[in-house]
């Protein structure tokens, strides 16, 4: 994705709105995001290596 | 290689997605893989105490489309399984299912780990883990 000096507001705005969609989405299926809600601090969870 | 449409699919409309509440006694949580390694799933299965079915199912997964897709697809799976017939859901009929390339393979391995984990979990919880081995 670039942005230059042909690039319209109309399409600035249209990127944010389908990226903060795609990324509520994204976060709502996220078990992560999750956790962080919750307060949970990442750092100090042991995760098993795959 | 593009993905299939059966995963797309599941991207586009995940099933069960979401998380039972905590404390339920009836629920076992598998939570497998690791942020660095960019999948984290996590499975939750609800057994009725008396049938000793999974009656109901959720999930949350960060990670790729792949990976969505095969932790939607399990949840749908495990859905009326006994926790035996849950043990034996192997990731190569995940990875066929979705017709995942061999790249994405390890996704499939990792939801086969996370109902495997979750079924586990459920069983340490009420003091029966020895069962399983």
């Amino acid at each position: 994705m670039t942005i230059g000096r042909f690039t319209t507001a109309e399409e600035i705005d249209y990127a944010v709105s389908t990226l903060q969609d795609r990324v509520g989405k994204l976060r709502e299926l996220s078990p992560l995001w999750e956790m962080f809600k919750d307060g949970v601090d990442l750092s100090t969870i042991q995760w098993s290596a795959h | 290689m593009a993905y299939s449409d059966k995963v797309v699919e599941h991207y586009e409309n995940p099933r069960n997605v979401g998380s039972f509440e905590k404390g339920d006694e009836d629920v076992g949580t598998g939570m497998v893989g690791a942020p660095a390694c960019g999948d984290v799933m996590k499975l939750q299965i609800k057994v009725n105490p008396v049938t000793g079915l999974i009656e109901d199912a959720r999930f949350k997964t960060y990670g790729c489309g792949s990976a969505i897709a095969s932790s939607s697809l399990v949840t749908e799976w495990v859905k009326g399984k006994s926790l035996d017939e849950a043990m034996t859901i192997k990731n190569t009929q995940i990875a066929e299912e979705l017709a995942l390339p061999p790249v994405k393979i390890h996704c499939s391995i990792l939801a086969e780990d996370a109902i495997k984990a979750a079924v586990l979990d459920y069983k340490t919880k009420h003091g029966s883990a020895a069962e399983s081995h």
